[in-house]
């Protein structure tokens, strides 16, 4: 069974799904709900200033260590996808290339 | 910089291993349309090692066959003579590997980053209407150079990785500033010394990367090839980087985000038993 619980933006880390929309003082959104949080999309609610999101949560002791362990790979995939583009990351092709693949380990990962 | 002498280099590419009379008869067969079926499959059939290493590929997960082929001609009934061809000279290819494999190069990588890109390769063919079969072979052959590099100059080639590593250069750059050649030059030695098709000595000559002509197509699906088979990691290889894909390769071949993923669950799909069947 997934919940949902509000947190203050400190106590986020990556891999937590965020449960709903996250919108700036215009109501544009920033980041969709279901996302999975990267340390980039933390550093970014951090800069619009926004103090509590809503995250998702299991109730399930079980599930949430199926979930914290493949939350865990999620992020050691991206992290190792960082040190392999790290020499060019910033050619169009490269960058293009790179998104298209962090895209494809998140679809995994649902 | 302590550059290779060209002159001595060729002279080890003519001292490798001829491949069989059958793979080079069936390598020449790549750009015909009437191919006598029945006697290529007659000749496959009498060599042994390359007809087991063909029937294992046949009837590995590649191509999800529900029974087992059990002989050339059944396998060349049921995937076709352009598949029989592909697996035949991706069996050779991977025979003549092994043999000049060299102990303190890690070998196991090497392999797998040529398996990758050669699925990969087949798979964007398949996306931009390309031959599969011949973007295999060139994808599974397009390092060999480096062989021939670690087998003949060891203790260059080392000094090559480690200049890779202190200037955080692509291998290619590290090769030309250690050595004065890097091993793109190399490989297409090899392969006009293994009388490789045409077609195929164009698309490992990485050279012409920004060239409109269609002649270069292969060219530009090898290098992204790579490219993907870097980036999928493949390699197993801590020290692996994803190097800089051409521009004008990636807007040429033009492939869509869905295409992309199509690709890449593709090649995770197959890879493992293809690296398996070949490598044994």
């Amino acid at each position: 069974m997934t919940s949902t619980k509000i947190i203050p933006i400190e106590a986020a880390v990556p891999g937590m799904i965020l449960s709903s929309n996250i919108t700036d003082r215009s109501g544009n959104i920033l980041l969709p709900g279901n996302i999975v949080l990267t340390s980039a999309m933390i550093g970014s609610i951090r800069r619009h200033e926004i103090a509590e999101i809503c995250v998702a949560v299991d109730s399930g002791d079980d599930q949430s260590a199926a979930d914290l362990n493949q939350r865990m790979k999620l992020e050691q995939k991206l992290k190792r996808l960082d040190q392999l583009f790290m020499l060019h990351e910033n050619e169009s092709a490269n960058l293009q290339f790179k998104q298209y693949l962090i895209n494809f380990i998140r679809k995994g990962q649902q | 910089m302590n550059p290779i002498n060209k002159k001595e280099l060729f002279g080890h590419v003519q001292k490798l291993p001829a491949l069989s009379a059958v793979v080079m008869r069936l390598l020449a067969t790549i750009d015909q349309d009437e191919i006598d079926v029945d006697s290529i499959a007659r000749q496959i059939g009498q060599d042994q090692v390359i007809t087991v290493k063909t029937l294992r590929l046949a009837n590995s997960s590649f191509y999800g066959m529900q029974h087992k082929i059990s002989n050339i001609g059944e396998a060349i009934n049921v995937l076709g003579f352009k598949n029989v061809r592909m697996l035949v000279a991706s069996s050779a290819i991977s025979d003549s590997f092994s043999r000049a494999k060299p102990g303190h190069f890690n070998y196991a990588s090497f392999w797998q980053h040529s398996t990758g890109t050669a699925i990969c390769a087949k798979q964007i063919a398949c996306c931009v209407g390309a031959n599969q079969e011949v973007a295999f072979i060139a994808g599974l052959i397009h390092d060999i150079g480096k062989l021939v590099l670690v087998t003949h100059y060891p203790q260059r080639f080392d000094r090559a990785l480690d200049y890779q590593i202190q200037n955080g250069c692509e291998l290619e750059t590290a090769e030309q500033n250690t050595m004065g050649m890097d091993h793109g030059e190399i490989s297409a030695a090899v392969i006009r010394h293994w009388n490789f098709p045409e077609k195929i000595q164009m698309a490992i000559s990485m050279q012409h990367l920004d060239d409109d002509d269609p002649s270069y197509a292969l060219s530009r699906i090898i290098h992204l090839a790579s490219a993907f088979a870097w980036g999928l990691d493949f390699s197993n290889d801590p020290s692996a980087v994803v190097p800089v894909i051409s521009q004008h390769v990636w807007r040429k071949l033009n492939l869509d985000e869905q295409q992309c993923h199509r690709i890449f669950s593709e090649a995770l799909r197959k890879f493992e038993e293809l690296s398996q069947s070949l490598v044994n």
